[in-house]
């Protein structure tokens, strides 16, 4: 799991490569098992708000935080990061998956 | 500056919420939508956001098939997607059809606000292109009246007065007489100027399809409405419309036309959507209106209603002292356009476009003088002003038989003097002897049809 991505390519997705065809590519793509791909998929979703809020804390536009605050959120938006990448690293395992 | 509107279609509220408050905490105005029945319902609506993002998993219709349909409906919206899926053959799909860009949840918050900047500068790029092309158009296009009669200086006058008002203008007057040049002069002059002028003949286009190309359709209004297409009076915006041959329109188009000017409202062909029509609507024909409402031809309500101001324009033939203005207007304006050696018209070629009657107008006027800019020769346009007189003299029945013989006798001799002055280059003299004449029967004779030798045979005296 040492494969580190950072925040800015994590975001977007390469357009470069097309499939062969739909089907290939979608089991290429999801590996052996297209439950756990969609699981992993539906995690993505929550991570927006916590990683987002706890960014637009950190920007102080509702109001400043004191030092141990500002520390707090600072760690949540570190671990929410440290989270996207281990789906990220996830998603490679289990392409790589024998089907 | 307005701020720019979003869209924020996704299921997750979280997300949802999230996103309309970041986006919001950077100056847009967001409104959101939790399901793509929702977004659909909206864009048919008549809501337009500046650009959407959307989620790809969405229960019920999904991002996929918004995507299509926004496609298949030619909606100009710029859409982000933005999307737990992260599969390459997805973003491919979604690209091809139409999104602007594909984010990963969760996203970069830079990258976002890039992503929604990156649409909105290609779209605006667009909506510049559609309105310098406009601007194009306009410039291009002849938006002036040529004139010194004071009967059609005070239409201008009156033109300029009316223009920054909204009522309908009916502009009369026979073919040729300018009729589009003053609707456009019309359109320069009002603060619509910025926005589009458009222009339908109504006797170009069969009615069904008239109807449709006014009023648009929505997709599968009728067999063949594969997408749905706006029409012009949507097109137009708060620009202007020329109805250009109204008389021409059928009674059925005629009522709708009528309902759009009453009540400033009109739907597409398959839909009871009502549009606001904002645009300036202007009405032209060479027909006498009054008789086609006597005849029971032409609705007399929609006749008052487009005769709010009516302007009838002269034809050339009442305004002489113009034709001089508008060989110079239409000789500097085509000369370059056809990169003819022609500077400017003969005085003897003016002199005689002043004695012509020309039945076809300005318009006329212009073909004539564009085709003398190209070929620089008076013989045929000589030949053909005198074939129209002499038809008009046989189309008199009071005329006297030895006038039609002696008008076709002249006509003959002056073809065969004209063609020898061109073999002999303009000598008169051997021009004389091979058409078996006097020197000076052939002077009497150009002075008799006053006819110079033209500019372009001076300076070339043995040129062939």
């Amino acid at each position: 799991l040492g494969h580190d991505r950072s925040d800015k390519s994590e975001g977007r997705s390469s357009q470069a490569e097309a499939p062969a065809s739909d089907s290939e590519a979608k089991v290429a793509e999801e590996g052996s098992n297209p439950r756990v791909a969609d699981l992993v998929h539906d995690i993505r979703t929550p991570l927006v708000a916590v990683r987002g809020y706890a960014k637009m804390l950190l920007e102080e536009r509702d109001g400043p935080l004191n030092p141990t605050q500002r520390e707090y959120v600072a760690i949540v938006v570190e671990n929410a990061n440290r989270v996207v990448r281990l789906i990220n690293d996830l998603e490679q395992l289990l392409k790589k998956a024998p089907r | 500056m307005t701020p720019r509107k979003i869209l924020v279609v996704d299921d997750d509220e979280s997300t949802r919420t999230y996103l309309a408050r970041f986006l919001s905490s950077r100056g847009y105005q967001v409104e959101v939508a939790n399901s793509g029945e929702e977004l659909l319902a909206r864009l048919a609506g008549g809501y337009r956001p500046s650009a959407i993002t959307l989620d790809m998993l969405l229960p019920g219709v999904d991002g996929k098939e918004l995507l299509r349909s926004l496609q298949k409906r030619g909606v100009a919206i710029p859409v982000v997607v933005i999307s737990g899926v992260g599969q390459i053959s997805t973003v491919v799909e979604a690209v091809k059809m139409g999104a602007s860009d594909y984010l990963l949840k969760p996203f970069d918050e830079e990258e976002l606000l890039l992503a929604i900047e990156n649409a909105l500068e290609k779209q605006e790029l667009r909506n510049e292109i559609k309105t310098l092309r406009h601007q194009l158009d306009a410039t291009t296009t002849q938006t002036d009246v040529v004139t010194a009669n004071p009967e059609v200086l005070r239409i201008k006058e009156i033109a300029k007065q009316v223009a920054n008002t909204d009522v309908p203008i009916l502009i009369l007057g026979e073919s040729g007489v300018g009729k589009e040049v003053l609707a456009r002069y019309i359109h320069v002059h009002s603060s619509r100027r910025d926005c589009p002028f458009l222009k339908v003949t109504c006797a170009a286009i069969p009615n069904d399809l008239l109807e449709s190309e006014l009023f648009g359709y929505e997709q599968g209004a009728f067999t063949g409405a594969l997408t749905e297409k706006p029409g012009k009076f949507e097109l137009a915006g708060k620009g202007t419309i020329l109805l250009d041959e109204i008389g021409e329109m059928s009674p059925l188009l005629q009522a709708k036309l009528l309902h759009v000017l009453q009540d400033g409202e009109f739907s597409r062909l398959g839909s009871r959507r009502l549009i606001r029509a904002t645009c300036r609507v202007i009405a032209t024909t060479n027909r006498k209106l009054s008789d086609a409402v006597a005849r029971g031809q032409f609705r007399e309500d929609l006749y008052y209603r487009l005769k709010v101001i009516p302007i009838e324009i002269p034809p050339l033939r009442e305004r002489r002292e113009d034709i001089p203005l508008l060989c110079s207007y239409l000789t500097e304006k085509y000369r370059d356009l056809y990169n003819s050696p022609v500077q400017e018209l003969p005085p003897e070629l003016v002199d005689l476009f002043c004695s012509y009657s020309w039945p076809g107008n300005i318009r006329q006027l212009e073909n004539v003088i564009k085709r003398y800019l190209i070929l620089p020769d008076m013989s045929p346009i000589l030949a053909e002003m005198d074939d129209v007189r002499h038809r008009g003299l046989t189309n008199n029945s009071n005329v006297l038989l030895k006038d039609v013989s002696a008008h076709a006798a002249e006509k003959a001799e002056r073809e065969l003097v004209f063609r020898a002055l061109d073999q002999t280059n303009w000598n008169r003299k051997q021009a004389a002897q091979r058409l078996g004449i006097c020197y000076k029967a052939l002077l009497n004779k150009l002075k008799k049809w006053q006819v110079k030798q033209p500019q372009r045979n001076r300076s070339l005296p043995e040129s062939h």
